[in-house]
């Protein structure tokens, strides 16, 4: 027997009665890896140039690829999508950000 | 931030720094985000938050990744999700597994059962709806003490087992 918790089927595990998920795996390729690899560095070399970015992209969404080398930006996210894929670029490896003109301390 | 080659260093740790900018910022680590039963498997952000016992991601990184919050399960018990700035609705997503890189470049996965996906809060002004399309995914306690979290440098934190 099972309930819906989301999209996942929670199975009833018969000896001990707890529910246990029962789905299907993702796997997880080199390729996966590789782009979570570009992600980061891209997130990194945003986290490091965050006050040079702000001086030249005040209030604008930017979009980070290959550590810096290219930056894409848009007033909106919608529009800074379409210029990744008029790009031709990854959506998924690119550190997008929204950068404030001054900046702004997150506090969670 | 995850997978730096770093000199000098363990090669079984993770690996998580902070903002550079002038006002710092909070500590950041990446992740493939996988949720096996919607096929989902993305790179994101995680704020390392030791104040939050629950992996959570704010409703529109849960949107980006094809998660419908309308469609996700409430809470069998009435619980309510808040915080400094207030309080907000929050469902499960449930069966999901987070995969860092670890300094020598190997894969760590970590599985939890669920996370929480908290509803985006009505903002005040435009400013404050770009911030928040923006906002990166909390990790948790749920993660955080699988692991010894050692800081070490100004800007920089390790995972470490």
């Amino acid at each position: 027997m099972g309930l819906i918790c989301g999209h996942t089927v929670l199975q009833t595990d018969d000896k001990i009665g707890e529910m246990k998920p029962k789905m299907a795996t993702v796997t997880i390729e080199k390729s996966d890896l590789d782009k979570l690899a570009e992600f980061t560095k891209n997130t990194h070399w945003l986290l490091e140039h965050v006050d040079n970015l702000r001086a030249e992209y005040p209030d604008r969404y930017i979009a980070v690829f290959d550590s810096g080398k290219q930056v894409l930006d848009a007033h909106t996210m919608e529009e800074l999508t379409r210029k990744i894929l008029e790009h031709a670029r990854d959506p998924e490896i690119c550190a997008i950000e929204f950068v404030t003109r001054e900046p702004y301390l997150l506090i969670v | 931030m995850l997978a730096l080659a770093l000199p000098r260093r363990r090669d079984d740790r993770l690996g998580a720094h902070t903002d550079l900018g002038s006002q710092g910022g909070p500590l950041l680590v990446t992740a493939l985000f996988v949720c096996d039963h919607l096929s989902i498997k993305m790179p994101q952000r995680f704020i390392v938050d030791t104040g939050s016992v629950h992996t959570t991601l704010p409703e529109t990184k849960a949107r980006e990744l094809g998660v419908n919050f309308d469609t996700l399960e409430t809470y069998k018990v009435k619980l309510k999700m808040g915080g400094i700035g207030g309080g907000t609705d929050a469902r499960m997503l449930g069966g999901v597994r987070l995969v860092f890189t670890a300094t020598d470049n190997s894969s760590v996965e970590e599985q939890l059962q669920f996370v929480h996906v908290l509803r985006d809060p009505p903002t005040r002004n435009e400013d404050e709806r770009k911030i928040l399309a923006t906002l990166p995914c909390i990790l948790g306690l749920d993660i955080i003490r699988r692991f010894t979290l050692r800081f070490e440098e100004k800007n920089f934190a390790y995972f470490e087992r």
